[in-house]
């Protein structure tokens, strides 16, 4: 029975999330999904949030309001939707010849395993790492049982004395899964995240596919899976690789706005943005300063009107503002400011932090050979790097990176990185981003992949499937 | 790429039969293309492959002693007795004293860079310390805090820091502190060797069965790897500046892709041992002797808590140390746990630490007693609950 109500936990904003996303064509039927997930999760965990910000009790009748509104407008677009539904589908492995279907297979199989071992560790027992259980595992406990949330360090119901600046995206959505269940069961609750692996795994899956085939779109997603760091991360039901999943999901949609100048893709980029800084106080302080910042560029250069600029701006910046409750509060404030190492007296570079860093990226096993790997692929490819698509993701992925580096090399925080902890969850927030930045190296000269409507991506590659 | 109307006339058997037919030119290049990677898979990446992942190298200046073959020149102190289990030997402490022995045979130990020992143990807290001796002094010791539980366990400690060439090693010993038993199935010693770079730091970490969430030991194989794909990148370059400009990349993710398998394929060995060590430690043991992780059996304590109190308790104070108390304070939520300090509340947990101990009907604290009078239920040797007399 708990299975069947932590799929609903899941499935009711996801369905919440397709009445918004499911029209669009663009996207795979998969990609569908996974954003409805996404978005339907984060409008989910914004509105749970307004409700304690209202002194309202978390319960059945104050959720209503928020899946009528859906229901509402799935009414209102059902033909839409409908026309677009996802129908089960045998993935077909466009012109693969049989040696690379092997390798395909193989490749996917090794993927299922990490997915095997994910699914086991979370119905294994409660959970056990620190970080879950002093605060994000804590925080939704306390707000499943008390029905809201105390944001203060004292008085009855307190969220947390020590953690109050961490945004609260995942606690409320675990607290969402517990109100679904009925009870609390760290079994499902950690669940959650394996869904989230899931999901960033199709994404990255699907768009590669879409760009450069089936081979190297497994390929891709297979050194994501590969990642031992990324993999114990979301085991652990940690917030860092969500982060990451978020940051993703912000720039894909942008890249689609960027390829099909719709301005909903806009709109869906900011609010997962604002989701990742929800997530995470990383998010305000390292992705949104990426995501803004290639957002502009393209905007600026991209030979539109002043005008039209500063309405995809206003737009981009409107749906993102969903975050701004959370950030009028002072201790979320501190703590991003915290995290940038703005108001650190102590700025200076740090070399004794260079020596860990490289142990790190490259000699220890945490990242396996991931960055060896994209280095590599830099040098040998470096003029694919600067054709449009890979530079799309690796512009960002590479201000998200110097923020993380200036914040672990420039700051005191060089003693997270010389103990190996914080440096390797952190730099999981650029990772999933630079491996489809990888990937897309391998887009054909000429960059001329266009996004086209699926049905019409179905109907072309159908054609050639059927001539090999 | 292939055009769609290539495809349309000339299947792929054509073009192998009748190589010299002009339409079939992008298609040879393919196959060439495929035939040096097949070549190159085959006669490089698969036995590379294999050598890391089949081959068992034998230390080359190691030792091995399998404990199901009898002590075998091993002997022990301050031990009450030693029992063969089939697997392994069973060594029991004497109860009067805090730690017990395990020596190696003398002179069979010449050479050691690291030392393994694989055992398990159902006590809480306790430690094993391996010590390499050189003319009756510690050259180098190492300890580990031993994870309880049903699974075997390897804790492999480095020796690399012993200076082996001035100080000869005499013998090789390691203590037991806090067990009452431990099972031990065998102890192995490998010397400096290719092996090393092979096995020990890359096919086996300091604890297999340790879930080590952020930064995983075991560097060098990534090095060895690394290097590897370097050095192979640059003659592979050479190799297209001579013969075939496609192959060139194909080649060098090839090898990037074979070895991050081959590291994959590692972790998969230790994700292996994760989750039996969940199953054994964990699923299946019985009730009392669940251990999780290194958590050990702290979510039976708070299940036996919440069984033992009246459903009315709502404070309960934890006496033990700062890491535990957060994730009792978890695990029991909502039942509110406060950090025990000098008065007692009616429920009190208290979990056996280096200065927290429940001597009689006292819980002593920091050398003091801090209740005294309670009655005192016994969930395992180091846990207890303590409820406050009522009038």
């Amino acid at each position: 029975m708990s299975i069947v109500l932590f799929l609903i936990s899941i499935l009711l904003p996801t369905a919440g999330g397709y009445v918004l996303v499911g029209g669009e064509t663009a996207l795979s039927r998969i990609e569908r999904i996974v954003y409805s997930f996404f978005i339907g999760t984060g409008l989910l965990s914004f509105y749970m949030f307004s409700l304690i910000l209202l002194n309202t009790p978390i319960s059945t009748r104050s959720l209503l309001p928020f899946f009528t509104f859906f229901l509402v407008i799935g009414v209102f677009r059902w033909r839409t939707i409908l026309k677009a539904f996802p129908l089960p589908q045998w993935p077909r492995l466009l012109g693969l010849s049989s040696g690379k279907k092997i390798v395909f297979w193989i490749l996917a199989v090794f993927i299922l395993w990490k997915l095997i071992f994910m699914v086991f560790m979370a119905l294994s027992g409660p959970t056990v790492f620190n970080d879950a259980y002093t605060c994000w595992n804590y925080k939704a406990k306390v707000i499943y049982y008390t029905h809201t949330a105390n944001m203060t360090s004292e008085g009855e119901g307190v969220l947390h004395e020590r953690f109050n600046q961490y945004p609260l995206h995942l606690p409320i959505i675990r607290a969402w899964i517990a109100f679904c269940l009925g009870h609390w069961d760290d079994r499902f609750i950690n669940l959650y995240s394996i869904i989230l692996f899931i999901c960033l795994l199709c994404l990255v899956f699907e768009f590669l596919k879409k760009m450069t085939g089936a081979l190297n779109a497994m390929i891709f997603t297979y050194v994501l899976s590969a990642i031992p760091v990324l993999i114990y991360n979301f085991i652990s039901g940690y917030a860092d690789a969500t982060v990451g999943c978020f940051f993703l999901a912000s720039l894909v949609m942008l890249f689609y706005w960027d390829r099909t100048e719709k301005m909903r893709y806009i709109f869906f980029s900011g609010i997962l943005a604002s989701v990742a800084m929800f997530t995470k106080n990383e998010g305000a302080a390292i992705v949104y300063p990426a995501i803004l910042s290639t957002f502009l560029l393209h905007l600026v250069f991209g030979q539109r009107s002043w005008k039209q600029i500063l309405g995809k701006l206003g737009l981009f910046i409107l749906s993102s503002s969903l975050i701004v409750p959370w950030l009028m509060r002072a201790p979320a404030l501190n703590s991003i400011v915290a995290v940038s190492g703005i108001d650190n007296t102590a700025v200076s570079f740090h070399p004794e932090g260079l020596g860990p860093l490289m142990n790190n990226l490259f000699v220890f096993r945490s990242h396996n050979l991931f960055w060896s790997g994209i280095i590599v692929l830099l040098v040998w490819k470096w003029r694919a790097a600067l054709r449009h698509a890979a530079r799309f993701f690796l512009m960002p992925s590479a201000l998200a990176l110097c923020a993380t580096l200036y914040v672990f090399l420039f700051t005191l925080n060089v003693a997270w990185l010389i103990d190996g902890t914080t440096i390797n969850r952190t730099l999981l927030i650029v990772i999933p981003v630079l491996a489809l930045a990888g990937g897309l190296l391998f887009v054909p000269a000429g960059d001329s992949v266009v996004v086209v409507p699926h049905d019409r991506c179905t109907a072309v590659n159908e054609a050639e499937s059927g001539y090999r | 790429m292939f055009t769609v109307e290539y495809l349309q006339v000339k299947p792929k058997s054509d073009c192998i039969r009748n190589k010299h037919n002009d339409g079939c030119a992008l298609m040879m290049i393919k196959d060439k293309l495929s035939y040096v990677v097949i070549w190159y898979w085959g006669r490089f990446v698969l036995p590379l492959t294999a050598f890391f992942i089949l081959v068992h190298p034998v230390p080359a200046a190691g030792y091995e002693w399998k404990a199901s073959d009898g002590l075998s020149g091993w002997h022990v102190e301050n031990v009450s007795s030693v029992q063969s289990t089939g697997e392994g030997i069973r060594i029991y402490g004497q109860s009067n004293a805090t730690d017990f022995l395990l020596l190696a045979p003398e002179g069979i130990i010449r050479d050691a860079s690291y030392i393994k020992i694989r055992l398990r143990s159902m006590s809480i807290g306790s430690y094993v310390k391996c010590i390499l001796m050189s003319r009756g002094k510690i050259m180098l010791s190492h300890t580990y805090e031993l994870y309880s539980g049903r699974s075997w366990k390897e804790y492999v400690f480095d020796m690399r820091g012993a200076n082996i060439r001035e100080h000869p090693i005499d013998f090789l010993a390691f203590t037991f502190k806090h067990n009452e038993n431990v099972e031990i199935k065998d102890v192995t010693v490998v010397g400096p060797s290719f092996s090393e770079i092979s096995w020990i730091q890359g096919l086996q970490s300091r604890h297999v069965n340790l879930l080590y969430p952020f930064t995983v030991f075991g560097y060098s194989l990534n090095v060895v790897l690394l290097v590897t794909a370097l050095a192979l990148g640059l003659s592979i370059e050479l190799y297209r500046r001579v013969k075939l400009k496609k192959s060139s990349l194909a080649l060098m993710c090839a090898t990037l892709l074979a070895f991050s398998i081959i590291l994959d394929v590692r972790e998969i060995y230790e994700e292996r041992a994760i989750m039996k060590s969940a199953y054994d430690d964990y699923l299946d043991a019985p009730l009392l002797e669940k251990r999780y992780f290194w958590q050990e059996n702290l979510v039976g304590f708070t299940d036996f808590i919440r069984e033992n109190i009246n459903s009315g308790s709502r404070i309960v104070h934890f006496f033990g140390d700062e890491d535990r108390y957060e994730y009792f304070r978890y695990l029991l939520y909502p039942i509110k746990v406060e950090q025990g300090k000098g008065s007692l509340a009616d429920v009190n947990a208290v979990w056996e630490s280096d200065n927290t101990r429940v001597v009689g009907n006292k819980i002593i604290r920091d050398g003091q007693a801090v209740a005294d009078g309670g009655k005192g239920i016994a969930f395992s040797p180091k846990s207890f609950l303590y409820l406050k007399d009522t009038p």
